[in-house]
Order: structure tokens, then sequence, then C-alpha cells
């Protein structure tokens, strides 16, 4: 047991070194109040090889919630984020720029949507993900959205409920869209063997009439502007090279494996019908050929229920009729997938990931073409069998 | 009461240790780092397949417990550093425990490096250095005054805590594991993988630290050690577990990230409700570490006053914590000189001084006979027992 | 060398009055050494050195056999039934004075004078050496009365008293074995306080009760007016904050830990019974917890140890959450703490400290106020604190939810002695997550386990069975497990101890008198 002296002694230390830390310290803190808090921002270029940021900061004042007795004026009728913007030569520089004319801490630990130009992104995405990944702060299952011309003004639409414009964008992510793209899934892109990935894409549509896509301060009873997301981004190599349009997209997502459920129209000769696919079963494989060639083996299985009929008298009572319908998903799953299998091809992107796939399920295949790849991957067989069952017609066999 | 232990400087402090408290106490010394900063050395090395390094490189600090077996056998209850003295006399012992004070000494503030790089980068940015070391070598430094017994128990439940936090960190981040990025599996050759067992290897070998531990064991010989070494295997196993979980969810940028593990908190999130989950990462981290560093320090205090023939260790706590952070704080100028030296020294070191300090000591052990140790241990079968209890109370 | 001490006594008692402090207590360590013989002039002692006391009454008894007897008692201290019955009327012939009560010869004046201030009467028979005390106690007392701090749902609701006799016998009737016993000891240098140590033999670890007696024999104080006062003195670690040893006023749960192996203190003039050795753990545990359902009360007993860390740690977290680790809160909820903030002109931890201090005023002044005024505290309290410190702009409503919680979340700690040291040390907890945030906190939550693992309790460490593990004792740790679970008491109590409670008949075997009460047969058996 120590002495008593020398426990007096030590207990004494303690408390002087934590008084003179309690005097100085505090370094790392910093308050609500001094926090301008980031829920989006875009990255634009702009022509000399710089960058525009512009951010949407939150203004906790102008939130709604509820007990909204609290707090100063008691939730004024302002928006609910104020969208700044700057330009730098880099990143930093911009951000710095962007934090002069702010009173606060600029605070990314919430940033959940990050727009890219499309500009910017045929430049290259690496210096925002470079940015996001080195920070601390930042999460790194943040979504990268790229957007079709300048990414600053989407931000300034507002929305027509009283929340953060961010959040619209956010939550129809979370909710509705697929594929999703994490900033560290695009970082880890640039380094697989494939090099390439899809990012989901939106852009303003056209004005509503009478509406006010800029600022937003009175428009409450304007009709708002719309935020189309349609199609993806090809990115090879961080580098924005192509858009895949609505039907490659999904077809991509067939091919990569990705799709968790999806809504398929189909032309049957007896009628339109739509078909929720909602168990989706996807095999990829690569395989090696005779001759030491490899290949790719996809193999789609999924199973759908009749959403709806919307023209023409469709015999769903028929067990031939759900067979036949069966088939007819089956060739409409395998159309999308070939004609996100044709633009990879002609594109010379392997946003499908067979490169990845054939360095990890032939690595002695894969060593001698690694170098190459892009000029064997047009030519590389691709095999892909799709097996569609229609099994149920819903609550309801026929109306008409 | 083993006679040993009535006249090593030990006196005064007679605890002695369950084989869990050993485990644990293994787990924590080794583990602790080893688990934040090996990830990225291994896949740097290894790729994809680092998670087989972290195994393969196990047996490596199994040498050092079988030599600390053998020592113990020969004549139990003491230390590495009183085997040194014993076999070669105070200023043989000198030299010969040179090697294993060289590891002790470098390693401590190695390990108070690494933290104060981890908190300072993840939490406390703009606090300067030295008082984030200090912060974290405030309580060891209490720990490690109160004697093996209190660091065993804290340990036992810093451990705890630690793993449940890694736990739930692996459950939260499940939903971004990637199986496909472990693949292909023995795709690269040995070559890679042994390289990346260096690093691995050199902190296993830390096990030699132990030498100033399991001979206060409260159980018999085998047991105190097959607890060590389950305790480095589960390191093992951890470590490797730790290095799939960076592959799969981060792929080809597992080793690009530093600190991986720290990273993994940032993809993770329970019901996109709770989204940066560092809090849990570092209420593990600062746990575990505080248990390490204290028993480090506990035995670097140990090995020093044991070395210099003093009675008491702890009148040197003070002093060798402020060293520790002294050293912790000047010794690597940035970042990359600190991954550089890991990556590119460490492995030999570490590998050199962990297995050297108990070989050379065994060494001298066996030329030497020492004397009494070998021909007490043969007649003294029935005995044997009974000095397995070691010191103090059993 | 009598006669120089009955001289030195005659001498200094009759300059009574103008003695000076240090002859004053020559007097009485000499009459501690007099023995009472009898010799004549011991009466004129008596009355000299008892006259100060105007409720000495003196008086002479009708001569039995030929002989006087005089009679010493304090009215205050006497019950005058037993008294007029026992004494003035026992002493004649039929009926003897031994039926009555406890008798005793003290062997020295200052014996025989402390016999008198403890409620005994002392009967000096002329020409008889020595004296007789004769114990006929009686002064005002509570009645029993239901527990105030430690209340049940189910269970029994008598509580000690400040009457040591009235204590002894409530844990008597619940535990009728001649291996409880109650060692003597009276405490105080002025106090002379009756003080019983209490354990039951082959239960408690000797050495740790010979420890116990060791502590308390060596212990010095003026008067032991509480059970703290002998507490605290008793203590292994004297600076630390938590408390090593735990009171009750419950009977039942002295029982228990009787049974457990661990020992009782009981102090006369206080209202609790004092149990040692204990471990944190046992400071969670609620006597309502064996009362009820088992299943409700361990989920009862683990929503304990979640609203300790709430009570420790819960504005700590709140202030590093806020102003260190803000990516950490999900969003939603920062956007709605960033709007409660706005306006606030103060830092997160001077918000926490000026509802916490609020807060501590209240609760303080709770407890000096008169019962009377409560309802209007509680007034004051919840409406003009809570809300104009809000509406003033002074503290944000989140911070006020925090506190308020954590007080809350206080109160449910079952032991008021560890819920103090919570309270304490929540403070700290504070103070350093201002500084460094959750690493801080950790820091000294840290330090504290450590303090912890290193405290004990007559030598039994503070968190056994958890630090140093024990699995095979965890048992009533977390969970409260079935009263029929063979239970086994910590290994450290006593090392030769096998079993506590014996084993529960699983099922009852059927027996072959129909309708009789099988669970009675296997009692019967057993």
């Amino acid at each position: 047991m120590i002495s008593a002296r020398m426990r007096r002694r030590t207990a004494a230390l303690a408390v002087l070194v934590l008084l003179s830390l309690a005097l100085s310290g505090c370094w790392d803190r910093v308050e609500l109040a001094d926090l301008d808090l980031v829920s989006g921002v875009a990255f634009d270029a702009v022509p000399n090889g710089g960058f525009r940021i512009t951010a949407s900061i939150v203004l906790p004042q102008n939130l709604t919630g509820a007990g909204g007795a609290g707090g100063a004026g008691g939730g004024g009728g302002g928006p609910a984020e104020a969208v700044v913007s700057a330009t730098g030569a880099t990143i930093g520089e911009a951000i710095a720029a962007l934090g002069q004319g702010l009173p606060g801490h600029i605070f990314w630990g919430h940033t959940r949507v990050i727009l890219i130009g499309e500009g910017l992104a045929r430049r290259g995405v690496q210096p925002v993900l470079d940015f996001f990944l080195r920070s601390p702060e930042t999460r790194l299952a943040t979504d990268l959205l790229v957007v079709r011309g300048e990414a600053g003004p989407l931000l300034q639409l507002s929305p027509p409920f009283r929340v953060p414009g961010t959040d619209v964008l956010y939550e129809h992510l979370r909710r509705q869209r697929e594929p999703r793209a994490f900033i560290y899934e695009v970082a880890q892109s640039i380094r697989t063997a494939s090099g390439a990935t899809l990012i989901p894409e939106v852009h303003v549509g056209p004005p509503a009439p009478g509406g006010s896509p800029g600022g937003g301060g009175s428009g409450g009873a304007t009709a708002p502007p719309t935020l189309v997301f349609c199609g993806t981004g090809v990115l090879q190599r961080g580098r924005l090279t192509g858009w895949l349009n609505e039907t490659q997209m999904r077809g991509a997502m067939w091919l990569l494996g990705t799709t968790r459920r999806a809504t398929v129209e189909l032309n049957s000769p007896r009628g339109t019908v739509t078909v929720a696919v909602d168990k989706v079963h996807i095999h990829r494989r690569a395989v090696r050929l005779a001759g030491g060639v490899p290949a790719v083996r996809i193999r789609i299985a999924a199973e759908g229920m009749v959403g709806e009929v919307d023209r023409g008298k469709v015999p769903l009572q028929d067990p031939q009729y759900l067979i036949q319908l069966s088939n007819i998903l089956a060739a409409s799953i395998r159309g999308e997938a070939d004609a996100a299998l044709a633009a990879a091809r002609s594109e010379d992107v392997d946003f499908l990931q067979f490169g990845r796939l054939v360095a990890a399920d032939q690595p002695a295949l894969w060593n001698p073409v690694h170098s190459t790849w892009r000029q064997i991957f047009p030519t590389l067989r691709v095999v892909i069998t799709v097996l569609a069952h229609v099994r149920y017609v819903g609550n309801l066999v026929r109306l008409s | 009461m083993s006679p040993h232990a009535a006249s090593g400087p030990e006196a005064t402090d007679p605890s002695a240790l369950t084989p869990l408290q050993i485990g644990v106490s293994t787990m924590a010394m080794i583990g602790v780092t080893a688990v934040a900063g090996l990830p990225t050395l291994l896949t740097a090395y290894a790729g994809q397949e680092g998670w087989i390094s972290a195994l393969i490189a196990v047996p490596a600090g199994l040498v050092p417990l079988v030599l600390l077996y053998d020592l113990d056998r020969r004549q139990p209850g003491l230390t590495l550093v009183q085997h040194a003295r014993r076999a070669l006399g105070p200023i043989g012992g000198l030299l010969l425990s040179l090697p294993l004070l060289m590891l002790l000494s470098s390693t401590t503030p190695l390990g108070a490096h690494q933290q104060a790089d981890i908190v300072g980068m993840e939490a406390l940015r703009r606090t300067p250095t030295v008082v984030v070391v200090g912060l974290f070598l405030l309580v060891p430094l209490y720990a490690a005054r109160q004697g093996r017994e209190v660091l065993a128990r804290l340990t036992t439940l810093s451990v705890a805590v630690a793993i449940g936090a890694l736990l739930l960190i692996g459950a939260t981040s499940l939903r971004s594991v990637r199986g496909e990025n472990l693949q292909p599996v023995f795709a690269l050759g040995w070559v890679p993988l042994l390289q990346g067992a260096a690093p691995a290897a050199a902190w296993y070998a830390e096990t030699a630290v132990l030498g100033l531990l399991l001979p206060f064991r409260a159980t018999e010989r085998r047991a105190a050690w097959a607890a060590a070494a389950a305790g480095l295997v589960i390191v093992g196993l951890q470590v490797s577990l730790v290095t799939a979980w960076d592959l799969s969810i981060f792929g080809p940028l597992a080793d690009q990230m530093v600190f991986a593990l720290f990273q993994v908190t940032r993809v993770s999130n329970l019901a996109e409700f709770l989204t940066h989950m560092d809090s849990i990462l570092i209420i593990a981290w600062v746990a575990g570490e505080m248990a390490r560093m204290g028993l480090w320090l506990y035995c670097l205090c140990l090995a020093f006053s044991q070395w210099l023939g003093l009675r008491d260790y702890r009148p040197l706590t003070l002093p060798v914590a402020a060293a520790v952070a002294i050293g912790a704080c000047t010794w690597f100028q940035n970042a990359s000189q600190f991954n550089a030296w890991v990556m590119r020294v460490w492995p030999f070191w570490g590998l050199a001084l962990g297995i050297g300090s108990p070989l050379l000591v065994w060494l001298a052990v066996v030329l030497r006979g020492t004397g009494a140790g070998r021909r007490q241990a043969r007649p003294a079968a029935g005995s044997a027992r009974a000095a397995c209890a070691g010191p103090g109370r059993t | 060398m009598e006669t120089d001490l009955r001289r030195a006594v005659r001498e200094l008692t009759e300059r009574l009055h103008q003695l000076a402090a240090l002859e004053l207590n020559a007097l009485w360590l000499l009459c501690d050494k007099l023995p009472l013989g009898a010799e004549p002039g011991r009466r004129d002692i008596f009355s000299v050195l008892l006259r100060r006391s105007s409720d000495l009454v003196e008086f002479d008894l009708p001569p039995a056999g030929g002989r006087i007897a005089h009679a010493y008692f304090l009215s205050s201290m006497t019950d005058t039934q037993v008294l007029n019955q026992g004494i003035v009327g026992g002493i004649s012939p039929h009926h003897p004075a031994g039926a009555v009560a406890e008798l005793h010869a003290p062997p020295t004046y200052g014996d025989a004078i402390r016999d008198v201030l403890s409620g005994c009467v002392l009967l000096l028979v002329e020409g008889i050496p020595g004296g007789l005390a004769v114990a006929a106690r009686g002064y005002p007392k509570r009645g029993l009365q239901p527990p105030v701090l430690e209340t049940v749902v189910r269970g029994p609701h008598e509580a000690f008293n400040e009457d040591l006799q009235t204590n002894i016998s409530l844990l008597r009737r619940r535990l009728r074995d001649p291996r409880l016993v109650f060692e003597p000891l009276t405490l105080g240098r002025f106090s002379r306080t009756e003080v019983r140590l209490g354990y039951v033999e082959g239960l408690a670890d000797p050495r740790i009760v010979s420890e116990a007696r060791r502590r308390l024999a060596a212990m010095a104080t003026t008067a032991a007016v509480d059970s703290n006062y002998i507490e605290e003195s008793i203590t292994d670690d004297p600076y630390t904050i938590f408390p090593q040893i735990d009171f009750t006023e419950r009977p039942d749960v002295v029982v228990v830990g009787l049974t457990e192996g661990r020992f009782t203190i009981l102090v006369d003039g206080a209202n609790d019974a004092l149990i040692a050795p204990v471990t944190f753990w046992s400071f969670m545990q609620a006597a309502d917890d064996y009362y009820q359902n088992y299943y409700a009360g361990t989920f009862l007993r683990l929503l304990r140890y979640a609203f300790l860390t709430i009570a420790l740690t819960m504005p700590a977290l709140y202030i590093a959450l806020t102003t260190f680790h803000q990516q950490m809160i999900p969003t939603s909820l920062l956007l709605s703490l960033m709007r409660n903030n706005v306006g606030v002109p103060f830092p997160a931890l001077v918000e926490a400290l000026i509802m916490e201090i609020t807060l501590e005023i209240l609760r303080e002044a709770g407890l000096h106020l008169p019962q009377k005024l409560g309802t209007s505290l509680s007034v004051v309290g919840a409406l003009v604190i809570g809300e104009a410190v809000v509406s003033s702009g002074l503290v944000s409503w989140p911070v006020v939810a925090v506190v308020a919680i954590t007080a809350i979340a206080n109160f449910a700690i079952p032991r008021w002695t560890m819920a103090l040291a919570i309270r304490f040390l929540r403070f700290g907890e504070m103070l350093a997550a201002a500084m460094f945030g959750l690493p801080g906190i950790l820091v000294v939550t840290t330090a504290i386990v450590v303090h912890l693992v290193d405290l004990r309790s007559f030598g039994v460490p503070y968190l056994f069975p958890v630090a140093p593990l024990d699995p095979a004792r965890l048992q009533d740790t977390f969970a409260r497990m079935p009263h029929w679970t063979p239970q086994r008491r910590p290994r450290l109590l006593a090392p030769a101890w096998r079993g506590r409670s014996g084993r529960r008949a699983r099922k009852p075997e059927p027996t072959g008198a129909p309708g009789s009460n099988p669970r009675s047969t296997w009692r019967a058996r057993a």
C-alpha cells in the first residue's frame, strides 16, 4: 500500500494538472450556437481549374418542430436553410472563402448529400472524395449525386415544405433510389480492377409556371420546381465519361446484382400489365472457358406479382397466361440487361464490375490480362440467364 | 510463499494473478494497439489476404512464452530480469536484461504516441499533443502505482468493455460488408503473406514482456501459461477478424486508410439513426488503452527497479511516466515518419527484442546451469507443485 | 494502595466545585480504579458526584434484615413502574428482587456511577461490600414505525428505531439461532454508547469478525451519536467517497446480510444498522428485489444499473456530444437541439451547471424546509425555476430535460450513500467532458473504476465478484436469482462455507395423503 503522504502528494499533483488544464483547456470545444451545419453541398468546376462550393447551411431558428415555444422569436417564417457559395482554386481555398461569409464554424459532420456538377465530374471527382475521406468529422456513407449541368442552383431550390431542401433529396435517396453511391464506395472504385462505378443522377426539371426557382423567400403558394431523378452517370477512375438512361441503369442493376425490387411494365398480346418484382436473386460468377479465356455468367432469378392491369382484357385466371407473362418478364429483364451491356461495351467502361469479378473468381486468368483489360472487356463473353416467375395476381383476379 | 518471492524486490506486493487475469492482461498488452495499428500494415503488405498474415504470425508470439515457461520451470517465481541477475550476477544481468528494457522502453512511448495520434486525430484535433499524451497517462500512472492486482482487475473490466464495443461496431457495420472484397484467397503466394506477417509477429512477440507478470501466478504453471497462450491466440483471431472486416468494407482502399478500424465507424449505422458510431469505438479504445498503458508502465517500472536492484518500483512510476510522455511527444515528427518506422524498422526491432530478450536469458540460464535451479528441480518433483504456487497468496 | 485511592477520591470529591478540568478527569480515572467496598463514606461520594444531576433520586429503602439500603437512580432513565413493583416492593420478602430484571454488581465506583447514568437502580446496603445495579431502564422511545428511506411495496414494514434493545429483538425474532451473537461494546469516551457487534458464528469469517472487533476497539471518538460516527472510523479507506459499509433501517435486510456471513453493528441511539463487508453491487440491490417475482426483480435491478450510468454520465455526455462530437448526434436530434439552443448565451457546461446547481439548491432546501412548506417549494421549483429559466433564455429545454432525468435517475439508486457519491462524481465527469469531450469522460470513469477496483470493505474487494471475476458467484450481482436456487456465498467472505439455502424441491413429490400440501411435505422431510 502506498503511504498516505505519497497518496496525498499524488492527489495534489493530479489536482494541479487538472486545474491547469481546466484553466487553459477546451481547445476542441465548439458550442452548438457556433455551428454552421452544412446539410448539403454542391461542387462545381470553374473554368480556370478551380472549384465553386455551394453549401446549404441550416438556420436553426427557422426550423419547425414540436414544442416550438422555445428559443427566440418562436420559429420564424424564414427559409430553413441559407445557401451560400464561394469559389477558390482548391477545395480548401473555396471552403476558407465560404467561411469568411459565415459567423461560425463550418461543420461537415452532418452533410448528407454531396452534389457534383457535370463539369467537375468530367474533370474528376477525386479532390472532393479526398476532402471527405480525409476529414474525420464526415461520414463515409454520404450519398454522392451527379447533376446534369450546374450543381449549385439545385441547392437553391426551396422545397414546398419547411424542411431543409437537402432533406428532400436525402429522404428521396434513402427511400426510393437505387443504386446509391456512397463516397467511400466511389473512392474504392478508383482502385478496383474495373475502375468504374455508377452515380445516381439528378437535374432540375423545367420550373412550373409562376415558380421562383431562386431564393424562395415568400413563394409559399407557387408550384415548386421539380427535381428529376433519372439514370446514372458513369465514372471511370473518378471521371464522368457518360450517362446511362433509365433502361440502361435498370439493366446495370440487374447485372450488378444490386436490384432489390423493380416495377416492370409488360406489353403482352392481350394487354399491358405492370409486374412488381419483389424477390430477386442474382448470381454472378466468372468462369474459365476452354483456352484459358475468362467469361462471365450471370443468373437472374426474379419473382413478382401483378401490380396493375393497364389496358386490355388480360386473362389473369389462365395459368398459361401467367407463364406467358413470366416469359415476357424474363425477356424484358433480359432486354434491360442487354441494353446495359451494350452501353458498357460501346463506351468501353467496365461499370458492370466484370474485371473485379474475374479478379476475384479467376485470379489466375486475371493476372495476365489486367493491364489490357479495357481491350479485352468489350469482347468478354457474358452469359445472362434470366428466370422469371409471375406468381401472384394480387388480391383481384380481373375487373373487366 | 516461495522462498524467492520474499527475497525479491517484489516482497512489498504479494498479490498473484489468476489465469483469467493473465489471459486478459495478455490481450490488453498486445491486442489493443495491434487491433488499431496492424490492419493497415497487414493490408499494405498482403493486400486482401492480410487477415491470413495476422494468423500465421501467431507462433512468433508463442516462442517467448515457451522460453519463459522453461525458465519458470527451472526457477519458479522470478521475473525475466531476476533470472538474468541470478544467472550472470548484477553486472552481467544488467547487460542481459538490456534487450527487454529496450523493448519495454521503446514500446511504451510508441503506444502512448499511437494513442495520442488516434485520439488527437479523431476527437481532440486542436488540443496540444502534450496534453493528450498526459491525459492518457494519468490514469495508467495511478493504476500502475496500485500494483498488478488492481491492474489485472481493471484489465478484466476494460477488456470486456472493449470487446463488447468492438462487437457492436461489427454489428452496426455489417450492412457495408462485401464478401467479394476478400476474394480471391491464396492468390498472392507466400511472399506477401510472410511480409505482412512480419510486423504482426513483432507485435505478438511482445509476449516477452509477460516475463514480468507471469511469475506472479496464483495457480500452477501450466494454467497460467495456457491462459497467456490463449490470450495471444485470441489477439491473433481478433486482429485477423478486424483486418478482414476492414478489407471487406473498404476493399482496395483498406491499405490507404489510416487506422482503418476507426474508419469503419464512419460507415456503420444503427437503423439510419445513429450514424456516426465513433463514440463507441472511442469507448472501446480508451478503455482498452488505459489498461494496456497501465500494464506496460507497471512492467517498465518493475523491470527498471529490479534492474537497478530497488526494493520498490513505485518511486519510479512518476519519472518513468514523464519520460514516456516526453518520448511519445518527441519521437516522431509526423504521421508518415511514424508509419515508416512501424513498417520498416518495427518488424525487425520488435521481433529481435521480443524473441531475443527471453532467448538470451534462457541461454544464459541453461549454459550457466544456474546451479541450484536445475538441481533443485529434479529431486523436488513432489515439492515442485508447492513451489508452483508461486509468490504470494494462492 | 486502596486506602490512598480512597483518600484521593474523597479529597477531590470534597472540593468538587473548585476542581480544574485536569483534576476532574483525574477524579473520574480514580473512580474507575477504586473498588466499591463496604466503607462507610461511600454514600457521600455518590451523593456528591451525582448531585449535580437534577434528575437524581436518592432514597432509603425500608430496613430489611436489619440493614438499611440506599438506592440511587435517575428519574429520567428509569421506569418507575419497574422500580415500584420490582425494587421497592421486591425488597420485601414476598417478592425477590432477582425475578424482576437483570442484576449485576458494579466492581468500581466508576462502573456504579455509569450504571446509574445508564438507567440502573443502584442499591447500596450498609455494611455489605459492593453494590447491586438493577436494570430498570425506562426512557422515552419511539414505537416501531415503517422505514422512511427504504420503502417496499411488498415485504415487512418494520424499521429499526433508536433503541438498541428493540433493534436486537427485531433481529432475534427473525433469526432464532443460538449462533447469532451480539458482542457488547461501549464506544465514545463521553457518550458511553452501547454498541453491539452482531454476526452468526460459523457463517461469518472469524478473521473478518476479529478485524471488525480490532477496528472498533481501536477507534477513538468522544461521542458516538450515530452509526456514521462509527462507520467513518472503521472503514478500510478513509479517503474514499464511496460507502464501504452499508447501512439499513430494515431488520430483514440485516438478517439476510447475517445469513450471508456479514456482520452488523448496532448502535444505541441510531435508527439503523451497519452491515459489512459489502461490495459495490450490494448498494444496487433493493430489498424490494427479493420480495417480488424474480424476473421483475432482475429487470428492475438491471434497469437500476442503467440509472446509475445515467446519473453519473448523462449531463457529461450531453456536454461532450453537443460541444465536441456533434457528428455523433443523429441529424434530426441535432437540428432539434440547435433549434432549442437559439438565443442561449452560455456554453453548454455553464448551462448544465446552472441547472444542476439549481436542482441541488432545491434538493437541499427541500431537506431543511419545514414539511408544511414542501408543496410551495415544489411549485417554486417546478414552475418558477424550470419554466422561468428557459423562457428567460438562460438555459435551453434539452438541458433542463437532461438534468431532470439525471436527478430522477439518481433517486432511483436504492442506497442513499451511493447516490450521494454518484451525485458528487457527476460534477467531475461534467468538467472532464467540457475539457476533453468523450475521451475526458472515459478518463475520469476509468479513474473511478481503478479506484473502485482498489477499494476493499473489510478485505473484500469492492467489485467482487466481477473484478476479480468469479463467474460462479455472479448469480446475485446483476440478476436476482430465485430463492430456490442453491446459493453460494461470496467466497471471500468465508472460504470454508458451502451453501446457504439448500435446494428447492424441483417437483413436489406426490404424497399418499390426498389433499395434503406437497410443499409442506417436502419441508417436513427436509
